[in-house]
């Protein structure tokens, strides 16, 4: 497992967003004690990172999710947002200009009749004088391709639309940190490669922290590092070749391989060693084509 | 033999508002009985619209919907036959669980259509079987159970009714990989042991390839093409342009054969994939 507090200190980076020894229970109605849904645990993010959660349903991570902005308070433990308590009440809304959520369905986000104003809803809440909400929404409509589309209905835009939206509205609020809990699940091929690539540009190029909860091995590996979610714990935290290089703690979790190192795999199995590291789609036919390149 | 059959089949909503909108429009085809069929298609493309006329759930503003050769519109009586003929699965179904036992939920259509309390216990015990829920599972409220048995007990209520076609919209759609698995299985399953007829809606292009004979394509409320899947995923440009893709596996032998590799690009699923392989290196003559 990766040090990442060791990791962090040593290289200067102060953690964004930090679980200390974090569990969550859900209350069930009769007040009695139910198994927590996540369980001590501890990892950092740090600014800058894209980071993907992984686990089968059930498994813990959209509690994780809702926990990283105060949605929902650690019944022990501590999650510190950039030195916050998420448990302080008083720091909720410095915390949600902080970190931003976006959940899976894209028809539950939606507030307003029109798409900036759905967008400017979050600035409005929080004070922000009007020229400069203007200025946000346009500047965060343009980011992720939606600005032609400002005066439209959001409710007959396409998923992957809506969802575009849904993250203008987070980054209208000029959060650092934006969490994605499933965006892509109800999704088209289309609206999910949207979402995606727009995800990977806010990273890439604006710096944003990115959490992205995923079923999809696919979308996991664009991230540069992996978290593996089993029963309330963290099983595996890593590079994404080093999570899957892990092909035992993969299948026990009830996860798959992503498709190029599904075939590696495979191949592998009967003997044939392609390269170390194939994950993608790309990965696989570039070293397959290598390999009979070298042994023809 | 013709199952299901539609004859110009459009559909407008908001009929006669400024808001009318036609979501599917000269629809004609045929549905044969015992086929395994894909729909496949952008958000918007008219997929629901379509399934909502195989059992009478939308009623076609023009054009006929047959069953069996009979007009499923023609009297209240033929619709509700239909409803229990074709059993419809929506998206997200653990939705609709609402009973006090996972049991009882799944006998609430066995129940509507009348039968008696053994043939009801009977249906639901084969049922829960099919898709894998314990007695154990079966006396728990329905949400005590996690997300992937909660969908496969929503189905387990429709196959109760043995219904002539299973029609499932997006069955996997939030599921982890190996809840994905289980329900493919298990509409596998379904499908070997009562030769009903089966049709999917799918984003996942995975799913439809290795599950489907046939696909539907639908493109701004028509049906863009109805064809093998073979046919369907050799054209991945035209797939493109509609806004879809082949599946990830067929993807890696476009790629490959880009590449200059002599390699079938006819491959679905990752077990035909890891034989094309291997057959393609014993053919080349490649040692390892």
């Amino acid at each position: 497992m990766r040090m990442t507090d060791y990791d962090d200190k040593k290289s200067g980076k102060t953690p964004l967003i930090e679980f200390i020894n974090a569990s969550y229970s859900y209350d069930t109605e009769e007040g009695a004690e139910t198994p927590p849904a996540v369980k001590d645990v501890n990892f950092s993010i740090s600014r800058g990172e894209f980071v993907a959660i992984l686990g089968h349903n059930g498994s813990g991570k959209s509690t994780v999710a809702k926990m990283t902005n105060a949605i929902l308070h650690p019944t022990k433990g501590k999650v510190i947002v950039s030195g916050m308590d998420t448990s302080d009440e008083a720091l909720e809304i410095r915390i949600r200009q902080l970190v931003g959520i976006v959940f899976q369905n894209p028809d539950n986000q939606i507030v307003s009749t029109i798409v900036e104003e759905d967008v400017a809803f979050g600035p409005e809440n929080l004070g922000v004088p009007p020229a400069e909400i203007r200025q946000r929404v346009d500047e965060a409509l343009k980011t992720v391709g939606m600005y032609e589309y400002r005066l439209h209905e959001p409710h007959r835009l396409s998923g992957g639309q809506k969802q575009r939206v849904a993250i203008a509205g987070v980054l209208a609020m000029k959060t650092d940190c934006i969490v994605l809990d499933e965006p892509t699940a109800m999704l088209d091929p289309v609206g999910r490669k949207e979402v995606i690539s727009t995800i990977k540009r806010l990273n890439k190029e604006l710096g944003i922290t990115v959490v992205l909860v995923t079923h999809f091995m696919d979308e996991a590996v664009l991230a540069d590092r992996i978290i593996i979610m089993n029963d309330g714990r963290i099983v595996k935290d890593g590079t994404p070749q080093e999570v899957f290089s892990d092909v035992k703690t993969i299948r026990e979790t009830g996860l798959e391989l992503p498709i190029g190192a599904n075939l590696a795999e495979r191949l592998r199995n009967s003997g044939i060693n392609l390269k170390k590291g194939i994950l993608t789609a790309e990965d696989f036919a570039e070293a397959f084509s290598q390999f009979v390149v070298n042994n023809r | 033999m013709s199952l299901l059959e539609l004859k110009n089949v459009s559909y407008t909503y908001s009929s006669g508002t400024p808001f009318e909108i036609t979501a599917i429009e000269d629809i004609n085809l045929t549905i044969e009985k015992g086929s395994f069929v894909g729909i496949i298609g952008h958000t918007g493309s008219g997929k629901s619209t379509l399934i909502q006329h195989f059992n009478a759930l939308l009623k076609p503003t023009t054009g006929q919907v047959l069953l069996n050769g009979k007009d499923i519109n023609q009297s209240k009586q033929s619709a509700h036959e239909a409803r229990f003929k074709v059993g419809l699965c929506f998206q997200y179904p653990e939705y609709q669980l609402f009973e006090t036992t996972v049991y009882r939920d799944i006998a609430f259509g066995p129940t509507n259509m009348g039968l008696s309390e053994d043939e009801i216990k009977e249906r639901v015990r084969e049922a829960a079987e099919l898709v894998g829920l314990t007695d154990e599972l079966l006396k728990k409220s329905p949400f005590e159970l996690s997300g992937g048995e909660k969908r496969r007990a929503a189905i387990a209520g429709i196959i109760a009714m043995r219904p002539e076609v299973l029609v499932l919209d997006e069955p996997t759609a939030g599921l982890d990989p190996s809840g994905r698995k289980k329900i493919l299985g298990m509409i596998s399953e379904f499908r070997k042991s009562t030769n009903s007829t089966v049709i999917i809606v799918s984003h996942s292009m995975e799913d439809v390839a290795s599950l489907a004979e046939k696909i539907i394509v639908m493109n701004k409320g028509r049906i863009y093409k109805y064809a093998d899947v073979h046919e369907i995923f050799t054209k991945s440009e035209e797939l493109a342009a509609l806004g879809l893709e082949v599946p990830p596996v067929t993807s890696i032998f476009l790629k490959l054969k880009e590449k200059g590799l002599d390699v079938n690009t006819d491959i679905y699923t990752k077990e035909q994939a890891e034989k094309e392989l291997l057959r393609y290196l014993k053919r080349e003559g490649i040692a390892w």
